[in-house]
């Protein structure tokens, strides 16, 4: 299945901004994270199609998954 | 007392008189200092059915008993009035160096009352303090108005003033502490101009006790370390990296983002303005505010132009303004736009919103070209920067946009098109993405304003733990805790960014050892129930009702068109009812006696 | 080889925790005008310059003080201010050339840094290492510190 991962704010350092990427079915957002070489508990938000997802919540063909370190403002 | 001075300047500026006079230490045990006290002293000494552009309104700015100390993000202050954009209390907070030096010349606050004759500002060295002729500034911008103050007086000295907009009365304008850190909201410069108050200059070089140092020391330092350790504030954070503006990503992302006026929730651009690129592409370092360890300020440049040079950069809020709200995707021109709204000393938040809800009313044919003598319409770069001069120095259709957008779509006969709340415009979070955002504008005491109670941290950034931005459930509860928490952290004056980090012990901890007062996490809490709940009484003697704790109606009936909100609007009615109730108010918004008891506050008016 | 505190302006972002410290530790009390370090804004260019003595190898102040309070440590390299010999006359305030010298008429005596006994309290709290405690490396080091200086202003102006 091919999601569009996009990345932010520190995550983007050493990386890119977003990418289509083909994973296995079934694929959730901590075998993205493997992929991706990021540590779980260095995701502060995720979200799936912009909806706030769990780190075990598997993707469907076609889904943008967002990824945020801690950041805040306001 | 210690952490209060126990001093107050008292200015009437009719009677060109100066008084020093004692802090009334009864109420700064009650209600601490700065948005706390001031407000207090608004409520005793002004009726508020006043009308706020008159010489009956009083201007008071107010330190807390942490200004100027080493207690964490401590340099903060508040000034307090009737606000001319709301008609409500219109409480303001700033960083930078201002309030501390307040307190190092010796001063909890200073109250302006009346009105002078002629442009004047006062200038404080510690005991020697008069009021001084300002006709050579009259009509200076801010940075040009604080430079020929620090030249006329100590080079080392603080500078708060207005712009041509608070001059001009722009109904939102700002007072500029440190030529770009704003008292921002609800239009208190123009209260200032009303005065003919252009500035106050002040230096201070005494020292701020505290009552136990080593308790204070190991508190103040357990919070930096709190905050140095956090994802968000910390070294290599968040906020340190790139700003408050990191937030336009995250709330486009969820579709939570204003575009065009509110009419959709996600900007296609929204990478163009947020934090990300401006740090690519803008960003020189950081600036921080007195005692922070964080550092949000953006330090940019703007490389063309007659704005060409070195400045303070955009907030989220304003960036969004500008950009989002407006459907400008263009950086350099919201730096540049949010420059000028320093320079002339007005909110760019509302100024975006405001020019955002004029070029609706452009786009639907309501505004015509020839009316307006302009262009106005959504995505245009030059628009922004353009407007924004105008509205300052309030020359052609910029003088009616200098009312905010209430009162220009009300005069076009679409009030229903302006995003505000009490008149005031909400910034860049979607109620009905965010359901406790919803109710939070709703009920706020100065109308549509995000930091009265932040439920944006839990809802969308998961600080201090996650809740579903959908959900309406449990967001009453959760939005009067933030509310009172905030009112606190307003009261002491420390800056709200801390509060990612540390939380009411934290807090608690720093005041007790400050002040000396023995008065438990749960008390202090009150206390900023207790502020919470004068200001309420001060809006309801002013006249506001239960009518006005509401939404636009593009809130309350349009629902969202894309992302995981699709479908919602804002279910403010459910949320409402269970607020007031938790509050210890009627439905009609009313403190109840027993919550008054409880909180020893007495309903004037009302009884 | 002596230490001292090394001055990296591009990293400061002027939040005075630097100076709060100093006072406090010295002098018991949150007063940046009764601190050894202070925080120069220089906005036009957007840089903040934290200031402090620079323990200068052949120091003024020790020169012109007449009651000789003022001595410098051959290994630390620290010049001290001795409070008991102190007149309080103030001519090591005109004499150093950098102004790093102050006089408080608050706590009457003249205020220097003293590197904290060899830990210098603002160099610990400062939250984003715009102060360091380094061993200097000869004068290369120095300039190279204000060679840098130099060039993020004009760098930043030229931008």
């Amino acid at each position: 299945m091919n999601i569009e991962v996009r990345l932010f704010a520190t995550f983007r350092k050493g990386r890119w901004k977003n990418k289509f990427i083909d994973f296995d079915d079934k694929s959730n957002i901590k075998d993205i994270l493997d992929y991706l070489n990021i540590e779980e508990d260095q995701v502060s938000i995720a979200l799936i199609n912009g909806k706030h997802s769990h780190i075990v919540e598997e993707l469907k063909d076609g889904d943008v998954l967002a990824l945020f370190p801690p950041v805040g403002g306001g | 007392m210690k952490g209060w001075t126990g001093k107050l300047i008292r200015v009437n500026l009719t009677e060109k008189t100066i008084k020093i006079e004692d802090t009334n230490m009864d109420d700064a045990k009650l209600y601490m200092g700065g948005r706390g006290l001031g407000s207090k002293y608004l409520y005793d000494e002004i009726d508020p059915t006043i009308d706020p552009l008159s010489s009956e309104n009083k201007l008071i700015y107010m330190t807390g008993p942490l200004t100027g100390t080493y207690a964490t993000c401590a340099g903060r202050f508040n000034i307090v009035t009737k606000a001319p954009l709301t008609g409500t209390i219109g409480a303001s907070n700033s960083g930078g160096n201002f309030g501390p030096e307040m307190k190092f010349a010796g001063y909890d606050g200073i109250i302006f009352e009346g009105k002078s004759e002629k442009p004047v500002y006062l200038h404080i060295n510690n005991d020697t303090i008069e009021l001084k002729d300002a006709s050579h500034l009259w009509g200076k911008d801010v940075s040009e108005t604080t430079d020929t103050l620090l030249l006329e007086n100590e080079e080392d000295a603080k500078v708060s003033c207005i712009g041509p907009g608070g001059e001009k009365q722009v109904l939102f304008a700002t007072i500029m502490n440190d030529k770009d850190r704003a008292a921002g909201r609800s239009g208190l410069g123009a209260v200032m101009g009303s005065k003919n108050l252009k500035a106050v200059v002040i230096k201070g070089t005494n020292g701020i006790d505290v009552n136990d140092k080593f308790k204070f020391m190991d508190a103040t330092k357990d919070a930096k370390d709190k905050i140095l350790a956090n994802g968000v504030t910390g070294i290599g954070g968040g906020l340190p990296s790139y700003g408050t503006q990191v937030l336009v990503n995250i709330l486009n992302e969820m579709h939570s983002l204003p575009t065009h006026n509110w009419r959709t929730s996600r900007f296609e651009d929204g990478d163009k303005i947020s934090g990300e690129f401006l740090a690519d592409n803008y960003l020189i370092r950081n600036k921080s505010c007195f005692a922070c360890p964080i550092g949000c300020g953006r330090v940019i440049k703007i490389p063309d132009g007659k704005y060409k040079g070195i400045v303070a950069g955009p907030e989220y809020e304003a960036g969004w303004a500008y950009g989002a709200s407006c459907g400008v995707n263009d950086m350099n021109a919201i730096d540049k736009a949010n420059h000028v709204c320093n320079l002339l000393g007005i909110d760019p938040i509302t100024m975006g919103a405001t020019i955002a809800c004029a070029m609706e009313l452009y786009d639907i044919g309501v505004l015509s070209k020839e009316e307006i003598g302009g262009e106005m319409k959504f995505g245009n770069a030059d628009s922004i920067l353009e407007w924004t001069e105008k509205t300052g120095n309030r020359e052609g259709f910029g003088d009616l946009l200098a009312l905010g957008s209430y009162r220009l779509a009300e005069k076009y006969g679409h009030p229903e098109l302006s995003m505000s709340v009490k008149k005031q415009e909400m910034p860049a979070y979607d109620g009905r993405a965010i359901q406790g955002m919803g109710l939070e504008y709703a009920t706020s005491n100065r109308g549509g304003c995000h930091v009265r109670g932040y439920v944006v941290s839990p809802e969308v950034l998961g600080i201090p733990h996650k809740t579903d931005p959908l959900e309406t459930e449990g967001k009453a509860g959760l939005l009067k805790l933030f509310q009172d928490l905030t009112a606190l952290v307003d009261s002491s004056d420390i800056c709200l960014f801390s509060t990612f980090a540390i939380g009411l012990p934290e807090i608690a901890s720093m005041l007790r050892a400050s002040t000396g007062l023995e008065l438990s996490d749960e008390e202090f809490l009150l206390v900023g129930e207790r502020i919470w709940n004068l200001e309420k009484l001060f809006n309801l003697e002013a006249g506001l009702t239960k009518e006005d704790d509401t939404l636009p109606p593009r809130l309350l009936n349009e629902p969202v068109t894309t992302g995981p909100a699709k479908g919602k609007v804002a279910e403010l009615d459910i949320m409402l009812e269970e607020y007031y109730e938790l509050r210890g108010w009627d439905q009609d918004s009313i403190p109840t006696d027993e919550k008054l008891d409880e909180l020893s506050l007495a309903n004037k008016a009302l009884a | 080889m002596a230490k001292g505190i090394v001055i990296y302006p591009d990293k400061c972002t002027g939040c005075r925790t630097c100076e709060l410290t100093c006072s406090f530790t010295k002098n018991d009390i949150f007063n940046p005008k009764d601190s050894a370090i202070a925080v120069l804004p220089y906005d036009e260019v957007g840089l903040q310059v934290p200031m402090t003595c620079l323990q200068c190898e052949d120091p003024h102040c020790m020169t012109v003080c007449t009651v000789n309070a003022i001595t410098k440590n051959e290994k630390t390299g620290v010049v001290t201010v001795d409070d008991e010999k102190c007149i309080g006359c103030k001519m090591c305030v005109s004499a150093c050339p950098f102004g790093n010298m102050t006089y408080s008429s608050r706590l009457k005596k003249v205020l220097k840094c003293d590197l904290c006994k060899g830990i210098p309290q603002c160099v610990k709290e400062c939250p984003t290492d715009a102060l360091q405690f380094k061993d200097l490396d000869g004068p290369l080091h120095k300039r190279k510190n204000i060679g840098d200086l130099f060039s993020d202003v004009f760098g930043e102006v030229s931008k």
